[in-house]
């Protein structure tokens, strides 16, 4: 029989946000510590969704899915963990850039890392350099994760690369960019340190970019 | 349920003769309808370059399409091969009804120039689309309100339609419409008995074969017989949706999701100023230029056509009414409340 840990991550795959709730909670019933609930539960089964869209096994609604499958589940247990636990991989800010009002790639991306096991702190969309600067430096973040669906904004991401030399931040942040118009030339121009054409491949990057 | 994957046939790539290819597609449902407008603008588009190719990029896959839904509201009414979540489905449903989004038109910021609501609700032809502050000579027209009074007046009518390209100033921007005009059409619905009801129609609309005549270019399951559908309607709606160009693969799908709950409010509005039950009739929706973008042939490879050869319909689908889509349907209205609290 399947352990309530095995059962969470099959509805985590499922996209079953209900079924993840009551199994959280029957895992804290049993005892079960939270950092197991997530990285053995949540994050296993998001770890099998990120394979399968990988392989081309899945639509990227149903990643969405079963992003808020886990993220329910989460919202359960996060309040729950001691202070230091909740760091995972890294942290990494994103944002679509000042002028880009699009966010459906973005989102997908930050579920993605999310599932990778990393913290994400997710600033929404039209966001100006100094606010995305202003957030690397409060959350001590790893990585910039930005996103642009218009050409017409594509300047935007070498600008806020400047302001984070500006700031003196550059030496310490990673950045990555995508989006529908961005090459690896482009990223390579604007002094990015990586470029993912999707999302399963931005969770590789951001591994990657942090030697994990 | 029809598998649109079993009714495709593909007789390989048309020549190039300068032509453009105009095909067509037929579904009882939306996802069904639209996947098999996918398939077959795959087999039997043309092979064209475009402004939007990147370098290495194959040729973008074009042609003319005319998509035809039965029954545009009929579960399931989403398929899965949408690049976002159920939430932004959402969202875009009621960027399009409600004009949700309509504050982000804002080019002098670099945003939007228009949305469809904007355009159907407000229209105001402008000389320059580079600011919002620039004013229009003419009072906005609400397009959608002059058809809902005039097909409740003049069920009869044929001038029920909206439009969206101001030929002013869309021609100078970056990214015009690619709606450009809805046209809707009341027809009266006869009693069940006025059709021609017996046991060769009573199958399943949608699960059938799909009919080619000689020259046809017609593809789907056999229509279902008049006067079956409502049988409780005096009155069908019928929307077509006119489309200057459009991203087949990543954009048609949400695109008719929202045309076709757009018609849905339409007909319930205009029954209720007649007082008579108007159902949803049959929803057509037509591209000049229809295409599958070269950068996307990788990804449509190696997972739309992947999954469409590996899973059966009814699983590259959901149900609007599925517990799990109403739960992220809920989310992304709750995300739209913080949208709205947070203002412009």
């Amino acid at each position: 029989m399947a352990s309530v840990l095995e059962e969470m991550a099959q509805a985590v795959i499922d996209g079953d946000g209900e079924r993840v709730a009551e199994l959280v909670k029957t895992a804290l019933s049993e005892k079960v510590a939270p950092s197991r609930i997530i990285n053995d539960g949540l994050v296993a089964g998001m770890g099998v969704v990120g394979e399968r869209f990988k392989n081309g096994e899945f639509f990227i609604p149903e990643v969405l899915m079963s992003a808020r499958a886990m993220h329910v589940g989460m919202a359960l247990v996060k309040p729950l963990l001691g202070s230091g636990e909740e760091k995972g991989r890294g942290t990494i800010v994103i944002c679509t850039v000042k002028g880009d009002v699009h966010d459906i790639g973005k989102n997908l991306v930050a579920m993605m890392l999310e599932g990778g096991g990393f913290r994400v702190v997710d600033l929404g969309t039209d966001v100006l350099p100094e606010r995305a600067v202003a957030a690397v430096r409060e959350h001590s973040a790893q990585v910039l994760a930005m996103s642009s669906l218009l050409t017409t904004t594509l300047a935007r991401m070498p600008e806020t690369i400047k302001a984070l030399e500006a700031a003196g931040l550059r030496g310490r942040v990673k950045v990555m960019v995508g989006g529908a118009p961005v090459t690896q030339a482009f990223a390579d121009r604007a002094g990015a340190d990586g470029y993912a054409p999707d999302a399963a491949l931005a969770v590789e990057l951001a591994r990657r970019l942090l030697g994990l | 349920m029809g598998d649109p994957a079993e009714t495709t046939n593909s007789p390989g790539p048309p020549p190039a003769d300068g032509d453009i290819p105009a095909l067509s597609a037929r579904g009882r449902t939306v996802p069904e309808a639209w996947e098999r407008s996918v398939l077959e603008l795959w087999e039997r588009g043309a092979r064209v370059r475009t402004e939007y190719d990147r370098e290495g990029d194959p040729p973008s896959r074009d042609s003319t399409m005319l998509i035809v839904v039965e029954e545009p509201m009929a579960e399931p009414r989403i398929h899965l091969a949408f690049p976002g979540g159920v939430e932004d489905l959402e969202k875009y449903r009621q960027e399009v009804l409600f004009g949700v989004h309509d504050h982000w038109v804002r080019p002098e910021e670099g945003k939007w120039t228009y949305t469809y609501h904007q355009r159907l609700t407000a229209y105001a032809p402008v000389a320059d689309l580079s600011s919002s502050k620039v004013r229009s000579p003419f009072q906005p027209v609400d397009q959608l309100e002059y058809i809902i009074g005039k097909l409740s007046r003049s069920p009869h009518s044929r001038r029920a339609q909206g439009i969206t390209w101001m030929p002013t100033a869309d021609p100078a921007t970056d990214d015009p419409p690619c709606l450009q005009r809805i046209w809707c059409r009341l027809l009266p619905v006869d009693g069940p008995g006025a059709g021609c009801r017996g046991p060769g129609n009573d199958r399943v609309p949608g699960a059938g074969g799909r009919e080619r005549g000689a020259g046809s270019v017609v593809s789907g399951p056999r229509p279902p017989a008049p006067g079956t559908r409502h049988p409780d309607a005096e009155y069908a709606l019928n929307l077509n949706t006119h489309w200057r160009s459009r991203d087949a693969y990543k954009a048609a799908f949400m695109n008719m999701y929202a045309l076709t709950d757009l018609q849905r409010w339409l007909a319930e509005e205009i029954g209720r100023r007649m007082g008579r039950k108007v159902a949803v009739g049959r929803y057509v929706d037509i591209s000049d230029s229809y295409h599958i973008y070269g950068a996307y042939f990788q990804e449509f490879n190696e997972r739309f056509l992947k999954l469409v050869r590996e899973r059966p319909f009814d699983r590259r689908v959901w149900r609007s009414d599925d517990r799990r889509v109403q739960a992220a349907i809920l989310a992304g209205r709750e995300q739209l409340e913080k949208e709205s609290a947070r203002g412009p």
